[in-house]
């Protein structure tokens, strides 16, 4: 999120080598995707989607309305099915950090619920990192869409918080800190083969 | 002018590759590759800049698995091995590489590589490649590209260094961090002794990155989601709280009854 001006400056510089602009139309699609994220909308002519829209507000307030973030709900009937888009942004220019939380539900007229929570994270000062976690939820049956929503929502914000925990064993797995021997490394070639000598000749 | 486009040109492409995850690095590039096609030398420019993915090469005729980048690429879009070549600078420097990835990385899956080559008379550009890959865990890769230019004039040989790592954690999370790094050594040391010079500064680099990304960048992440999902909690008022409320009133009653008989 909040990074669309900047590609465009980017993505103008490389069409303006081969002399050429970036297509308006692509460019109007884009901002248009990008606008429509934050938009929020209700099927005004079936009830239940009104009544559902109401709730996950309420929701959406209670959990994505801290300072300097944007949420939008999207709920629609399509095919006897209620479709549910919860979406959140956050956009820290200042710290050069950005992140999102996208989750799609369908709720069927059975009251089957299931869907995908998508949560995103970059930040590009000093290093460019980014958190990209996609994750599936039910089909369950259910009484309380929106409690269940809550509780699924939280289950991915429990996964991520639990990948951060074992991120340090992870990065010690792969590149330790201190060789075992808690020694640094002799760069002098002569000295390695000396020791490789003397283990062959102790082996022998 | 025209290599003043060309810099701003790659600075765009940079900033776009460094936009998006970098484990679609390969992806991207492809498409700006294509982008390019029509603009050989900016093309060639923003292929010195990359160094990621790495790929792993097993050759017929070679013991051990070596690293290919666009740095040992050869014409026939094949790659140098390290092992192949009769360059005993380089091949000390992959004996000394190869200790110090035991050393760090283990003797499983890693894989590193040393490339040296002659730029001009004096001048030599190293390449040293490493690669630690394991199943449900990531992938460690890292790049460093060091320029050594001897100065005959001052008697100087200075050491450019320009270090990048490319992480991946779990297939969600991916990291990429650099550094530039540049010291000095007198003209008195060999061609042989460079590893002296450059060695600990790559162990040093290496270590800083992997625990700035450990400490410092990497929790952000954890901290962006954090502030975007985040349950309002009433505020509730403790009894420390009501009793500091309670003595500002009674300050400012006081306050307020001093001022009256002033006047």
């Amino acid at each position: 999120p909040g990074q669309l001006p900047s590609l465009e400056e980017d993505f103008q510089a490389i069409f303006a080598a081969n002399g050429d602009t970036i297509p308006e139309d692509w460019l109007e699609q884009v901002r248009a995707e990008t606008t429509k994220a934050t938009t929020s909308s209700y099927d005004a002519t079936t009830p239940k989607a009104m009544e559902l829209y109401e709730k996950l507000k309420q929701y959406q307030s209670d959990f994505y309305s801290s300072k300097g973030v944007v949420s939008a709900l999207v709920v629609e009937e399509k095919a006897d099915n209620l479709v549910v888009r919860t979406y959140a942004e956050q956009n820290d220019t200042a710290n050069c950090q950005a992140g999102s939380w996208t989750a799609d539900w369908t709720v069927s007229s059975s009251q089957q619920v299931k869907g995908t929570v998508k949560i995103h994270a970059f930040c590009h000062e000093g290093a460019t990192v980014q958190l990209l976690s996609s994750r599936e939820f039910g089909p369950l049956t259910i009484t309380n869409v929106v409690t269940q929503i809550e509780e699924w929502d939280q289950e991915a914000m429990d996964s991520i918080r639990e990948m951060n925990d074992n991120m340090g064993d992870k990065l010690k797995s792969l590149r330790r800190v201190m060789p075992v021997t808690r020694t640094k490394m002799n760069w002098n070639v002569e000295g390695h083969r000396m020791v490789q000598l003397l283990g062959n000749t102790s082996k022998k | 002018m025209e290599s003043t486009q060309e810099s701003s040109t790659i600075k765009a492409a940079l900033n776009i590759l460094r936009r998006a995850p970098p484990a679609d690095t390969e992806n991207h590039l492809l498409n700006l590759q294509k982008l390019l096609s029509e603009n050989p030398d900016a093309l060639a420019e923003l292929n010195r800049h990359i160094h990621f993915p790495l790929q792993t090469i097993t050759d017929d005729g070679d013991d051990e698995p070596f690293l290919a980048c666009s740095w040992n690429r050869l014409k026939d879009d094949t790659f140098q091995s390290p092992f192949s070549d009769d360059n005993t600078i380089q091949a000390h420097a992959n004996e000394l590489w190869k200790t110090y990835k035991q050393l760090y990385y283990g003797n499983g899956n890693a894989v590193s590589s040393v490339y040296v080559k002659d730029e001009s008379e004096n001048r030599t550009s190293y390449c040293f490649l490493l690669q630690n890959k394991k199943m449900d865990v990531g992938e460690w890769n890292s790049a460093h590209i060091v320029n050594v230019n001897p100065n005959t004039t001052t008697g100087v040989t200075t050491f450019c260094i320009q270090s990048n790592i490319m992480l991946s954690l779990g297939g969600d999370i991916s990291a990429h961090i650099s550094k530039e790094t540049t010291t000095t050594a007198t003209n008195s040391i060999t061609a042989f002794q460079y590893m002296e010079t450059i060695g600990p500064i790559l162990e040093r680099v290496e270590t800083e990155l992997r625990l700035q990304l450990e400490n410092v960048h990497l929790p952000k992440l954890q901290n962006v989601i954090a502030k975007t999902r985040r349950k309002n909690m009433p505020k509730i008022k403790t009894i420390g709280m009501t009793h500091t409320d309670m003595l500002n009133q009674a300050v400012l009653a006081r306050n307020a009854v001093l001022q009256k008989k002033e006047k």
